[in-house]
C-alpha cells in the first residue's frame, strides 16, 4: 500500500476547493491508501488560522478534517535527516523551509510519496506527486 | 493545577472497568473516523469543507493561503537587501 504524505499546499488546496486535488484525495480514500498529515503541516496551516482569528475554520480543521487522515508526529530521527537534507540543499544553492525538510525526511523514512506542487523537492531523493 | 492534571487525577480514582470504558471512549474519539468506510470519509470531507471559509472574503482567503505556502527568506543572502543602500539615511 502506498503511503502519501500531504504538504501544506495540498491541505490549503483542499480547503480552497481545488477540484483536481479533491479528485485525487477521493481516489486514494477509495483504494484505502495511507494518507498522512504530519504535525508540521498542521502547524503551518493552524498558525495562520490562529493569526487571523479564524476560530470556526480551526474547529473544522481539527475536529472534522484532520481526523479523516492519519496523523504523523515528527521525531528526533526526522530532524536529523532533515539536517542532512538541509546540508545537501544549501550545497546546491537551493533552499527549503525547515517544515519542508521535515516532510522530505518523513517521506524518505516511510518510503512514501510526498504530495506537493513544489518542484524544489525534486533535488532530494524522495518520490513526489503533484495533484494540482 | 491544570484542568488536564485534575482530569488525570480523577482517572486515577476510577475502577479498572471504568478506566477500560474511558479507554474505549478516547480510542473512539481519536480513531473513530479512521475506521469509517471510504464513502463515509468522502461524505464527511464534503460536509467539513462546505463553506469552509465562511466569514472571509476571497481576498482574505488568498492572503492566508499565500502565507501558509510562503517560501523561506534567506537572511544570509545579503544581495537581497542591496536596495536599502539606495535609500537615504532617514528612510532606512
Amino acid at each position: 500500500m502506498t503511503t502519501y504524505i500531504l504538504d501544506t499546499t495540498v491541505v490549503s488546496d483542499l480547503a480552497n476547493g481545488n477540484a483536481n486535488v479533491r479528485t485525487h484525495i477521493d481516489s486514494m480514500l477509495k483504494i484505502e491508501s495511507r494518507i498522512l498529515v504530519p504535525s508540521a503541516v498542521v502547524y503551518e496551516f493552524t498558525r495562520i488560522l490562529i493569526k487571523r482569528n479564524a476560530t470556526k475554520q480551526l474547529h473544522h480543521l481539527r475536529h472534522e478534517i484532520l481526523p479523516l487522515f492519519e496523523p504523523y508526529s515528527v521525531e528526533d530521527e526526522h530532524w536529523l535527516l532533515a539536517a542532512r537534507f538541509w546540508a545537501m540543499m544549501t550545497s546546491t544553492g537551493k533552499q527549503l523551509s525547515d517544515v519542508d525538510l521535515l516532510l522530505a525526511a518523513i517521506t524518505y523514512r516511510l518510503q512514501g510519496v510526498l504530495v506537493s506542487s513544489d518542484d524544489d523537492f525534486d533535488a532530494l531523493p524522495i518520490k513526489r506527486e503533484n495533484w494540482r | 493545577m491544570s484542568d488536564l492534571q485534575a482530569i488525570l487525577n480523577q482517572i486515577d480514582e476510577l475502577s479498572r472497568d471504568e478506566q477500560v470504558r474511558l479507554w474505549d471512549y478516547v480510542e473512539q474519539k481519536l480513531y473513530g473516523q479512521l475506521n469509517m468506510t471510504p464513502e463515509e470519509k468522502i461524505a464527511a470531507l464534503d460536509k467539513a469543507l462546505e463553506n469552509f471559509w465562511e466569514g472571509f472574503t476571497q481576498a482574505e482567503v488568498d492572503e492566508m493561503t499565500a502565507e501558509m505556502n510562503a517560501k523561506p527568506v534567506d537572511h544570509d543572502d545579503s544581495d537581497m537587501f542591496d536596495w536599502i543602500e539606495d535609500l537615504s539615511e532617514d528612510k532606512r
